[in-house]
């Protein structure tokens, strides 16, 4: 997260690479978030 | 038609004011605008000077550096400061900047009544910490010395601390109520042509909730103060079981003012982070009607759910649970709104400019607010929670995180907007790495020195809480030190620095991007027409 | 009233006021008021003399602000559009009013539901008080409260609700007069409202007057007291407001202002009579009859 460019400068290319990590990284977080919960359901309390 | 004689005092005919006179009278919404974020801003110094005062002496176990009386004043002004004067006055000058650039009006509804909303805050504030500097002298025994809560019967006993705070609080009330009521007003009748409600942006949505809560709420704070001023001076027993009342009767009219307050101070940020969300993620917003539900829904709960900030104080049990399920009700709307502020983000072509990394941290920070929030509402673990400093880093992360950085977003998202000038990207991303750092280093020990058992508002402590405090003191001056960087920053900004677009943010939608940047002196004054 | 409501007719230019020193003069007014204030009842500085320097700077902001308001709505500066401005103006204010007394009403149903209740039953409850020999019935000045009698419904205060609701409507006669242009039904009417609002405060003076020296009921008469007085008292404030501003309507009706489509200041004053009539009618029931 270093420092942008003014945000016109982005290319079709990169912009379509931004929204490829953005899935990705929702995929991440919610399988993160599922792991979480099937942890919490196996823990005995 | 002839604006000049049409209209007589109108702006065709309005003659340039400079220098002080300028921002005495101005009937401009972005002055008032410009005014309200400087009051902000040197509020949000004044009141962090306080609390830093605060931390230091609780930097170890002991007495150190001031008496436990001034460490009261100062916990409680330090309150009032952050609440009436840095967090409301800058929500109301988002209002004031963006709302008539937003909805394509000329100017805000009633322009005078404005500029009397915005100079009755400097009055109060002077009020509010005035005792201080009498004390030096002599007169009375300092400020408010009850915590920011006011609560009787310590108030009814407090010293003259108390009267001042009263009359500030009315007089912050007044204004408050000014800007809620001319806010309403330039949603309803000043839209564009084709505006309509499910067309307004979110960010006005938002700013409607809170107008209609503060109208709601803030007459009945006015009200609490004025019967705990006549139980003070002239006699009565509203909060004196002696004379047939209760203090707990101060309680419920304080807390059914107090709760709408946080959302009072949360709605124009939530109704921000859209379009910055929507912005840096280039696409749509998601859910503009789930949000807007969702926004009218928490305002109505948000009236209702009053109590559960005195589990403790004694109720019947049928209310405490009525209390605890409606509480968590609320989190079902806002759960709506993290859901469609992410979905936003899912997919998109995300880039990181210092508004979106504080949208980010604000939607990870928040969400921390709202779970402990959940174990808070919980009547069982409440008796557990009550008073300790668990509340205290709840409610920090719901009104720092999600107040606070809420308006810095907003601050860095608009200024290119409001100034011309591009701010500093690095002195940005650098101001909210620190920020988001020593924000956590502050208050997570925070939450463990109240799960330990420590209670808050006390100016010593057992020697068990000694390293957490002093950890959390250290990430309080770094945060303090931090905020230097934004003044700076939005020194250099508004002084020069590179020149904006009047579309500032390539992907930004909406209105207030179709002007210049700054945008002319009278916006809109022919409104456009929304297809 | 409007053409398209909640919207501008598009090409037309919004009335912006020039800038104005009345604002910050009346802040400044406002600050000296409360500063003075709080010297008087904490006993230090020349509180009285504050007070009256912030009571002069208010007084003369409101006339010169109420009076360029004034000649500029006589010149025609306020078309349609500024007129809902003011319109949602003024109902969202009431609302605020309705609110502030929403505040009083509330510790009044608080403390007969709740605390004074709670305070007599604590014997049978808890099996131990503070003080065992409370009641707990309504009214009551509380357990160490002083003696007095309460205030009857059907004496002055049913008298009080005849007046105030028969300005109701003489206000309302006068708006239809001025509806069909009948100026001197206009001003007979408000007239009318002026003097019924009058009498009633000159019985709410004079029952205040009966209160305190013949049935020692006093602001200190605990909860009963405090709610009786906060309540009227509060609500006496507001009539003294609300004749004021009709005085000031009528004086405007008589100089010939207001027309039969053009009249927001005296709709403004007629809403904000009937709030106050409301707002009685409540007091009656809860503070004085049931």
């Amino acid at each position: 997260m270093n420092a942008e460019p003014t945000p016109s400068a982005f290319s079709d290319d990169d912009l379509r690479r931004r929204r490829a990590a953005a899935r990705r990284l929702g995929w991440l977080l919610a399988a993160f978030v599922l792991g979480l919960y099937l942890i919490g359901l196996l823990i005995k309390r | 038609m002839s604006i000049a004689t049409t209209h007589p005092g109108g702006h065709a005919a309005e003659p340039y004011q400079g220098g002080l006179r300028r921002w005495l009278t101005t009937t401009n919404h972005k002055d008032i605008g410009t005014m309200y974020m400087m009051f902000s801003l040197i509020m949000f110094f004044v009141g962090g000077l306080m609390i830093l005062a605060v931390r230091a002496e609780l930097f170890q176990p002991g007495l150190q550096l001031m008496k436990p009386e001034f460490f009261n004043q100062l916990i409680g002004i330090h309150a009032l400061v952050m609440i009436f004067a840095a967090l409301m006055p800058a929500a109301t000058g988002f209002a004031n900047w963006m709302i008539p650039l937003m909805i394509g009006a000329p100017d805000m509804a009633l322009p005078r009544l404005n500029n009397w909303g915005f100079w009755l805050l400097p009055p109060a504030a002077i009020l509010l910490t005035l005792p201080f500097t009498l004390a030096l002298f002599g007169i009375g025994d300092g400020a408010l010395a009850t915590g920011w809560t006011f609560y009787a019967p310590l108030s009814v006993q407090g010293g003259m601390g108390v009267d001042f705070a009263i009359l500030a609080v009315h007089i912050l009330g007044i204004s408050s109520i000014m800007g809620s009521i001319n806010i309403i007003v330039t949603i309803f009748n000043m839209r564009a042509p084709g505006m309509t409600m499910m067309k307004l942006p979110l960010f006005a949505w938002g700013w409607l909730i809170t107008a209609f809560l503060l109208i709601a709420t803030l007459p009945v704070l006015a009200g609490a103060v004025t019967m705990l001023l006549t139980d003070r001076h002239f006699g009565t027993h509203f909060f004196d079981a002696a004379g047939g009342g209760d203090p707990i009767l101060f309680q419920h009219l304080f807390w059914f003012f107090g709760h709408p307050e946080v959302y009072i101070l949360l709605l124009p940020v939530w109704g921000l982070m859209p379009h910055v969300l929507a912005t840096f993620s280039r696409k749509p917003t998601y859910g503009y009607k789930a949000q807007v539900y969702s926004f009218i829904a928490i305002g109505l709960l948000s009236v209702v759910v009053w109590a559960h900030h005195f589990f403790t104080a004694g109720m019947p049990v049928p209310a405490l649970i009525y209390f605890m399920f409606s509480t968590m009700a609320i989190s079902l709307p806002l759960a709506v709104l993290f859901f469609c502020w992410i979905a936003t983000m899912w997919k998109g072509a995300m880039s990181f400019e210092t508004p979106m990394l504080f949208a980010i941290g604000f939607i990870v920070l928040f969400g921390i607010a709202g779970l402990t929030g959940l174990i808070l509402a919980d009547v069982a673990a409440d008796a557990q929670y009550h008073h300790s400093y668990f509340v205290v880093a709840h409610f920090h992360y719901a009104l720092f995180a999600g107040g606070i950085m809420g308006v810095m977003t907003g601050v860095y998202y608009w200024l290119p907007k409001w100034t011309g000038h591009m701010y500093c990207e690095k002195l940005g991303k650098l101001h909210f790495w620190l920020t988001v750092f020593s924000f956590n280093l502050t208050f997570i020990p925070q939450f463990f020195l109240g799960l330990a058992g420590m209670p808050r508002r006390i100016p010593d402590y057992a020697l068990q809480f000694a390293e957490f405090n002093a950890i959390s003191t250290v990430g309080a001056f770094i945060l303090g030190l931090s905020q230097l960087i934004f003044a700076w920053n939005i020194w250099i900004t508004v002084r020069g620095g590179k020149k904006a677009e009047g579309r500032v943010w390539e992907s930004a939608e909406g209105l207030e991007w179709e002007l210049s940047s700054p945008p002319p002196h009278h916006s809109w004054e022919t409104q456009p027409v929304i297809k | 009233m409007s053409s398209s409501p909640g919207h501008a007719v598009p090409g037309e230019h919004y009335f912006v006021p020039q800038p104005s020193l009345y604002p910050v003069i009346l802040s400044a007014g406002m600050f000296l008021l409360a500063f003075g204030f709080i010297q008087v009842i904490n006993n230090f500085g020349p509180g009285k003399w504050v007070m009256l320097g912030g009571t002069a700077v208010i007084l003369y902001v409101l006339f010169g602000w109420f009076g360029r308001v004034i000649s500029e709505s006589q010149s025609g500066a306020y078309r349609d559009w500024e007129d809902r401005s003011f319109r949602y103006g003024m109902i969202w204010f009431i609302a605020t009013e309705v609110m502030f007394f929403a505040a009083f009403f509330g510790a009044l149903f608080y403390v007969r539901v709740i605390s004074v209740p709670t305070l007599g039953d604590m014997m049978a409850t808890h099996g131990t008080s503070l003080w065992p020999e409370f009641a707990g019935t309504w009214p009551t000045s509380g357990p160490k409260g002083p003696a007095f009698t309460p205030m009857g419904a059907w004496g002055i205060p049913a008298l009080n609700t005849a007046l105030l609701l028969s300005s109701g409507a003489t206000v309302t006669w006068a708006h239809w007069s001025l509806l069909r242009n009948r100026r001197r039904q206009l001003a007979l009417g408000l007239l009318a409202t002026v003097v019924l609002g009058s009498v009633f405060l000159g019985f709410q003076a004079y029952e205040y007057h009966h209160a305190y020296n013949e049935l020692g009921l006093t602001m200190g008469a605990g909860a009963y007291g405090a709610t009786f007085f906060m309540l009227t008292g509060f609500h006496g404030f507001h009539v003294t407001l609300g004749t004021i501003m009709l005085i000031v309507i009528l004086l405007r009706c008589l100089s010939g202002h207001f027309s039969a489509e053009r009249h927001f200041a005296f709709e403004a004053v007629a809403w904000y009579w009937h709030f106050v009539d409301v707002v009685w009618l409540v007091l009656f029931v809860f503070v004085y009859w049931v």
